[in-house]
């Protein structure tokens, strides 16, 4: 498989082939981890998972539909500059990064404390809503996906009455957290 | 406008919708109205924690995929540079293997060894996700102290405090845990009800499978070979990175 098809298949939902890629470029990114950056063993592991998070999360949201280079320059470019950097040069530890990225305002790109507990509660709401509800919201703003695309996957008659179930959704959402 | 109407016109300004001379009234509006404002940073809260939820959805199953590749490293996949190590591994587990022939040999009543076969397959999965970060509440820190005597490796009171947990709250994950748990202290009657437990929580769970594989290898230790078997039919069907495994595993049934 070339590196666009097999980006492709991730973004399909193959399992499969997000473990091939993961077992494939481990050992040589904890190894160059800790031989270029002289981090330990496990700060490179963490390191590894938190780059491969962040390809799988790019291209689970339609961010990253092709790539020029290869996966691993990829890999490695957001291990050298979004993580082993911000170790070494800015004396960051590795949770606090994770922390960051998990719980990023993606407007002004900052990380606030009040954040998490309010996303936290918007994800236990959620979870309660159950289906339909939590399938169309995580495919609509998680996932990008178009009302076409939705409406096709959830078996909805046209996108206008997706549309409008996605709408009840959210209100019923907004209610849930602010009871 | 009516307040529906202006939560629909914030929600299709949020998804990208609005273009042109609607996206300037929109922002217009927006100046000068503050109910308007209000619902913008209420949506805003809502659609950033259903990114949230898909991101942390999404990290959790590359943190399945670590813990496995831990797995597979710590049960001996050795590399090229380690030739004339597996040499020795190699010799000494041949004799290990003649001396275990002998024995059965001379006292043997079963034909499948399901205790070597156990220790062989066993591993506790890491609990990676759960490396104690800031805790806020009083079940958060129990479920801290749980997960780190667990990554401790001090299993008899991880148990003790999964228990706890789970006498308080319906946490279906610590299911999961504790049955590894209990595997490691050869409570497997235990640990075989808290596999069916999680089992039958979350069936929709991403360690699915990896719940699934230890629940076999509980039957099998406790000698139920049927059980065992049918599951590891089960996960050899599956579409996951343990039906390998299990074929193996079956194989030596």
């Amino acid at each position: 498989m070339t590196n666009d098809e097999l980006i492709n298949s991730i973004y399909s939902g193959d399992k499969k082939v997000l473990a091939q890629v993961y077992n494939q470029y481990r050992k040589e990114f904890i190894g160059w981890g800790q031989k270029t950056f002289r981090c330990s063993a496990d700060e490179a592991k963490e390191a590894y998972q938190l780059a491969i998070s962040i390809f799988y999360e790019n291209i689970k949201t339609g961010k990253l539909r092709q790539i020029d280079s290869s996966i691993k320059a990829y890999l490695f470019a957001i291990g050298k500059y979004k993580i082993f950097e911000e170790i070494r040069q800015n004396a960051r530890n590795i949770s606090d990064i994770k922390m960051e990225i998990l719980y990023v305002n993606e407007e002004d790109g900052e990380y606030k404390k009040e954040l998490e507990e309010k996303f936290k509660k918007v994800e236990m709401c959620l979870i309660q809503m159950g289906e339909p509800c939590k399938s169309i919201l995580e495919l609509t703003y998680f996932e990008n996906r178009s009302m076409k695309y939705i409406s096709e996957k959830l078996g909805y008659k046209n996108t206008d009455v997706a549309k409008n179930q996605k709408f009840k959704c959210m209100q019923r959402l907004k209610k849930l957290v602010l009871k | 406008m009516n307040e529906a109407q202006k939560s629909e016109w914030v929600q299709r300004y949020l998804e990208g919708e609005l273009a042109g001379q609607e996206l300037l009234d929109f922002e217009q509006h927006l100046e000068e109205d503050l109910e308007l404002q209000t619902l913008l940073e209420e949506f805003k809260i809502l659609v950033g924690g259903i990114r949230y939820h898909g991101r942390k959805q999404a990290w959790d199953e590359i943190s399945a995929l670590e813990a496995d590749a831990e797995a597979n490293e710590t049960l001996g996949h050795f590399s090229i540079g380690e030739r004339t190590r597996t040499l020795y591994w190699a010799v000494a587990a041949t004799v290990a293997i003649l001396a275990v022939c002998v024995a059965y040999f001379i006292n043997n009543n079963q034909s499948v060894n399901t205790d070597q076969l156990f220790a062989d397959n066993f591993m506790p999965y890491a609990a990676l996700t759960y490396a104690p970060q800031r805790s806020d509440t009083l079940l958060t820190s129990m479920k801290e102290q749980a997960f780190a005597a667990y990554s401790n490796r001090n299993y008899p009171e991880a148990i003790s405090l999964f228990e706890d947990i789970l006498a308080q709250s319906e946490e279906t994950i610590v299911w999961f845990y504790l049955g590894n748990a209990y595997l490691t202290q050869e409570q497997t009657e235990q640990a075989i009800a808290a596999f069916q437990q999680f089992l039958e929580a979350d069936p929709e769970s991403i360690l699915y499978p990896q719940a699934t594989w230890f629940l076999a290898l509980a039957y099998l230790k406790n000698d139920q070979l049927e059980p065992a078997k049918q599951l590891l039919n089960k996960l050899a069907e599956m579409d996951s990175s343990y039906s390998e495994r299990a074929k193996k595993l079956l194989n030596s049934l």
